[in-house]
Parts: structure tokens; sequence; C-alpha cells
């Protein structure tokens, strides 16, 4: 059990809602998955479309926490109206806060993510900003008042992994107490474990399981990736080094003469 | 005849209507509404009229990641 903000959870992975083969495999990965935190979002309403809804009545029918995004706001001022909208759609004051300042490769506004966090967290939000690795970055969202921080692995979608594990390290050791969740670029359950060995709180990603050939399995081998990584972090890793050390008790060893 | 931008689509309307007609017209049971870019909250619609040349952004539940 681990708590994320006013919430304690059994599984330390977030999981989001979109790309999916259908609503139905959506439904079943999520169960699979073990997540207890949904991220969804809010779109332009279509009369002529009935997608949306089905997705609605799946998602709702799961006993998760929802976790409502401002994907595709460009500014603080749109995020900051997204954020107040999905409080009331969705009865939270939770808010995945994005604010995209390059359409390449969606890496966050930094300047833009900082004074919507602040303004939202005044308002009762509890903000997730999604950012990136910067430590300076990071430092300021948590003076603006975030308790969470998301920290990219690799650009969204890009299954890429952890592309700087330096900073990510340099994160958990210079932020002890803030939560800190790697979310976006994470491709394989590895990657996963690879975070929560780090002493990374939890992750959070969609692609990986949603596109993969068998969406279902994935969910449950990211579940398990998940929790291997949490019980190695908290068993302690050794340390690394560069020669060898022979494992194999040396004492008693047969055939052996002293040259 | 009064015309608002719906979605980003233009749209005419009796003048006088409310937030609350337009969402019922539109058929639309499960939505959130910004005029103009601010939230109109659900106990406001009822008696938020809408003017010529508003911006009505009508959200719905959608995937996200």
């Amino acid at each position: 059990m681990w708590q994320l903000a006013d919430l304690t959870l059994d599984s330390r992975l977030l999981i989001g809602s979109a790309l999916y083969p259908s609503p139905a495999i959506m439904q079943q990965a999520i169960r699979a998955s073990g997540a207890g935190v949904v991220t969804l979002s809010l779109r332009r309403q279509n009369p002529g479309a009935d997608g949306g809804r089905a997705f609605w009545e799946r998602l709702k029918a799961l006993d998760v926490a929802l976790l409502p995004n401002t994907a595709g706001c460009h500014t603080a001022r749109t995020a900051i109206t997204t954020a107040q909208m999905a409080r009331e759609m969705f009865d939270t004051h939770w808010i995945k806060l994005e604010v995209i300042g390059d359409d390449y490769n969606l890496q966050p506004d930094p300047f833009e993510l900082v004074e919507a966090a602040g303004e939202l967290v005044s308002q009762g939000f509890e903000v997730f900003p999604y950012c990136t690795d910067d430590l300076v970055l990071c430092e300021r969202l948590l003076a603006a008042g975030c308790r969470i921080l998301m920290p990219w692995g690799a650009p969204i979608g890009s299954g890429r992994g952890l592309l700087n594990p330096y900073a990510l390290r340099t994160l958990r050791a210079r932020l002890p107490e803030a939560t800190l969740i790697v979310d976006a670029g994470i491709g394989a359950p590895s990657h996963a474990a690879q975070a929560l060995e780090m002493g990374f709180d939890a992750v959070l990603l969609n692609t990986a399981v949603a596109q993969a050939a068998d969406p279902v399995t994935m969910a449950r081998a990211f579940h398990h990736a998940v929790a291997a990584g949490r019980l190695a972090f908290e068993a302690g890793l050794i340390a690394e080094r560069d020669s060898a050390s022979a494992s194999t008790p040396v004492v008693g060893t047969p055939f052996w003469h002293q040259s | 005849m009064i015309t608002i931008q719906l979605n980003n689509e233009s749209q005419a309307l009796a003048p006088g209507t409310t937030v609350a007609a337009l969402i019922t017209a539109r058929g639309a049971d499960c939505v959130v509404v910004a005029v103009n870019d601010r939230l109109v909250p659900r106990g406001c619609r009822d008696g938020h009229i809408l003017r010529d040349g508003d911006r009505v952004e009508l959200l719905t539940p959608m995937e996200g990641g």
C-alpha cells in the first residue's frame, strides 16, 4: 500500500485510457493492470459520434480514481479553464497538468506549466504536472505548491524508456519528499521496473499497453514489473563495480594450487 | 438571430437562448461548458444568456493518456 495525495493505493501503476482497440479491451486491460488510477480527457462533444459514450460507460464501471488531463493545451490560460471543466465533469480536484511547448516531441512548456500549477493549487487542485526531468523546473513546481511531479522518461508514445537516468536519479536524490512518477516514454515492462528500482514512487503509461499486440496480457506484465521494481528498491540493490567478484566461495576450490 | 461559435463551428440561435437551452437542443446530457474561455458551472446554465459572437466550448469525456 502507498499514499498518492489523499488516496491509499495497492498498485504503483497508473494507466491511460486511450488508444485501445476497443472500449471492451480498454476495460479488460485496466483491470488486468491492477492500476487504481486512470487518466482520461475532455474533448469537443460531437452529436454524431457515440464512441465517447461507450468509453465512458466502460470506465465508470471500473472501481478506479480518475485523473483527468489537460492534453492539447499550449497556454496556462487554456489549461486552467480545462482543469476547471474537468473538475466539474469528473467531480475530482485531481488534474494531470499538461501544457505543451513543442508539437514535435510534445515537450512541456516549463514557464506556462509553473504559472498554471501555481494558479490551480491556489484554486484547490491537486496538481500532477507532466514535466521534463529538469531539476530546477521541478523545484519551481514544488515551490508553486505541487506535491507530486511527473517527469517524462522519454517523449510521449515514443516507447524509448528512461532516456536520462542521471537526471531522474538526481531528482530522486534531491527531492526526497516529493511523490515522483515517471510519466511518458515507457515502452517495456523493464523500463517500468527500472523506474521503480530507482526509487520512483510510480509510473504512468498508456501506449505501451494499449498498442501492444495483446493489451490485456501486456497490462498484466506491467503489473508484475512495477511490483518487482518496487520490491527491488525496498530490498536494496547492490552497488555496481567494474571488476568481477566470484560468487562461489574460493575456499576449498578443488584442483587449485599456489603458483 | 445571433451567431455563436459552437465547438469552432458557426451556429445561429434565437436571441435570448441560454446555455441550458443550447445543451438541450444539442441532445447533450454529459457535458461541461465554457463560454469565451470561462467555465459556466452547472448551476448557472439556466441564467446564462448567450450573446452574438460568443465562443462556446461544449466538452464531453474522452479517452486520454
